[in-house]
């Protein structure tokens, strides 16, 4: 039995106490109060794991992966990574692990290889992984590594994310949209990098993500957020089977779940 | 009149949406409005004794106070223009067939309100110093008409002079030194101390350098030698790299803190990294400043006072925002509130701000690191 990297148990939380959403109420777009973007949330991810995370736009994906990674506090329940709360032992809960921040948070007036320098020290290591030095010269990253972040593409900017995110064996690699920008190239040398750390149980990955082709082909577990909760979770087995049922089928399914098919 | 002309409809809705949306955490605007007007008040009643001749002294160099601005609008009212053509274009309502007449509207209307604003809070800002002051209307309505016309004429001097300018493309990082390339990858947070430094450097581009090296030029009085007039100049330039560099730290712990939360990093170690280099620039160039003072004829004490409240200042600013950015929240009302009390002892008991200052930012220090 291999060891649970995450335990997310029961969570709730919000962004402020007045934060209004705006919703079709009668025919009309009302702003109505928003409370708890999550109500509940409930998931384990073991070693080796490879967890899609799935859900209409604002339903709380990036507000749970948030939770994770210690960004925002949740208002009820416990997240622990690898065993350490993440509200009580925050510290060792982060140096679990990797969080793929958004491109946009890189900061511009860094180059490349500051970045990594400086998120290779906040994590406490003493050099940086040669894993993560081969897979950025396999995305053909090492050209960019002395030039200023704010040269660079979308693409390029998502390359580093994920090159931070794997920084210091991290034991739970979490990814929001990490493909987003990616050529498909470079998405598949990601993909078979996580492969390859997964197959050695080296770590668990939660990526939030609406490609399903992801889900289809590399996940091990998917689960389906709506309005907060988790509403259907697909094992290994299940999404096996999905896959065999032809090329739509979990699209289809999806549309089911979250009332958009005509 | 809006649903004629698009890209302002959109610019309208825009400011409506946010002030609804801050409408919604009223508790903490109406907060930190209070805690703004409190210490606005505090430094108004504080300073009152100052004001009858700031305000005659600004009367009586009325042709300097024009010039500085109208250079001042001229600059605004220009970068405004530069910045919404740029906007527009890359608008998402660019492929909207909007009239060409409409967009020349929206982007009058966008590159004169923020002057516009400025010099309505620059009016109300004078007429509660003349009435704090006790300085007569006449005097204070006569300065309010120089301001305006200055503003008017400097604003249109701007928009005319902008109306060939090229797109502004240029990256933040085109004016920031390039690290020599390297071949090994140590980890390190020697990058993050000269963030700041180089944030300063990306400010510091030839368009905004130009203002204040024409003010500080303007300063510079006739007759004067060439010594003093060059300490008049580098006086100046020190004094808005060095504000800039504050600025920098403040920015830069906002940003840095948001990137690296999910890291373990310990705050004194991200407050040391960001600031470290920073401050220290701050010393050895406010060191300078107070050399050219006693230059262009200050006592010494005087201008060893004005270093030392400035690294105060310095100081009292980098820890409030360090801390509070480290710790997710907004400075701006604890910084507000601090610099008012701060004030307030500096009023009562001259040079008592100097350690109250210091224990206060000790104070924010030390509820960083508990976080």
């Amino acid at each position: 039995m291999t060891a649970i990297v995450l335990e997310i148990r029961d969570v709730h939380a919000r962004y402020g106490k007045s934060d209004r959403v705006s919703r079709a109420v009668g025919g009309a777009i009302r702003g109505i109060p928003r409370g708890d973007v999550l109500r509940g949330v409930t998931l384990q991810i073991r070693a080796g794991q490879w967890f899609c995370l799935l859900g209409p736009n604002g339903v709380g994906k990036s507000t749970l992966l948030h939770c994770v990674a210690a960004r925002l506090a949740p208002t009820a329940g416990d997240i622990a990574v690898c065993g350490h709360s993440v509200r009580t032992s925050t510290i060792e809960a982060k140096r679990k692990l990797g969080f793929g921040c958004a491109p946009e948070q890189l900061p511009g007036l860094l180059t490349g290889r500051q970045c990594l320098e400086v998120y290779a020290n906040a994590k406490g290591l003493e050099r940086i992984d040669p894993d993560v030095v081969e897979l950025s010269e396999a995305l053909k990253f090492s050209g960019y590594l002395d030039r200023f972040v704010d040269t660079y593409s979308l693409g390029t900017r998502q390359k580093l994310c994920v090159l931070l995110a794997l920084l210091g064996e991290p034991a739970l690699v979490v990814l929001d949209e990490a493909f987003n920008g990616l050529d498909p190239g470079s998405a598949l040398v990601v993909k078979r990098h996580l492969q390859q750390r997964l197959a050695a149980n080296r770590c668990g990955v939660l990526l939030a993500t609406h490609s399903l082709d992801i889900v289809e082909h590399y996940a091990d577990k998917a689960a389906l957020l709506l309005d907060g909760r988790i509403v259907r979770e697909w094992s290994d087995s299940e999404i096996a089977a999905v896959r065999e049922q032809g090329a739509n089928r979990l699209e289809e399914l999806l549309a089911m779940e979250t009332g958009s098919s005509s | 009149m809006l649903q004629r002309h698009p890209l302002l409809l959109a610019e309208w809705l825009a400011l409506r949406n946010l002030f609804t949306r801050a409408r919604a955490h009223a508790t903490k605007v109406v907060a930190a409005g209070l805690a703004t007007i409190g210490a606005s008040a505090v430094l108004l009643l504080t300073l009152r004794w100052q004001f009858p001749p700031a305000i005659a002294a600004l009367l009586t160099y009325r042709v300097l106070t024009m010039i500085v601005i109208g250079a001042y609008a001229f600059s605004v009212v220009g970068k405004q223009r530069r910045r919404a053509e740029v906007r527009y274009t890359q608008f998402w309502l660019a492929a909207a067939p909007v009239r060409q007449y409409s967009r020349a509207l929206a982007i009058l209307v966008v590159s004169l309100l923020p002057l516009a604003a400025q010099l309505l809070a620059v009016c109300v800002l004078l007429a509660v110093m003349g009435a704090v002051g006790g300085v007569d209307a006449a005097s204070v309505g006569e300065l309010m008409l120089w301001i305006a016309a200055a503003t008017v004429l400097g604003a249109a001097v701007g928009w005319w002079s902008a109306r060939r300018s090229r797109a502004d493309a240029m990256e933040g990082s085109r004016y920031v030194r390039q690290p020599k390339a390297r071949t090994n990858t140590v980890p390190s947070v020697a990058a993050l101390s000269g963030w700041p430094v180089a944030q300063v450097r990306a400010w510091g581009r030839p368009e905004n350098l130009r203002v204040l090296l024409m003010i500080a030029m303007l300063a510079v009085q006739a007759g004067s030698s060439a010594l003093v007039g060059l300490s008049v100049v580098a006086m100046w330039l020190l004094g808005g790299y060095l504000a800039g560099l504050l600025a920098a730290v403040l920015q830069t712990a906002n940003q840095a803190s948001r990137w690296l939360r999910s890291t373990p990093l310990p705050f004194a170690q991200f407050a040391w990294a960001v600031s470290r280099r920073a401050l220290a620039y701050q010393v050895v160039l406010t060191t300078l400043a107070v050399g050219l003072m006693v230059i262009l004829g200050a006592p010494v004490l005087s201008a060893l006072y004005i270093g030392g409240l400035w690294l105060t200042i310095v100081l009292l600013a980098c820890s409030i925002g360090l801390a509070e950015s480290y710790r997710g929240r907004p400075p701006l009302i604890r910084m507000a509130l601090s610099f008012a009390a701060v004030a307030v002892v500096e009023a009562r008991e001259y040079g008592w701000s100097i350690p109250m200052a210091a224990a206060l930012a000790a104070w924010h220090l030390r509820a960083g690191a508990k976080t």
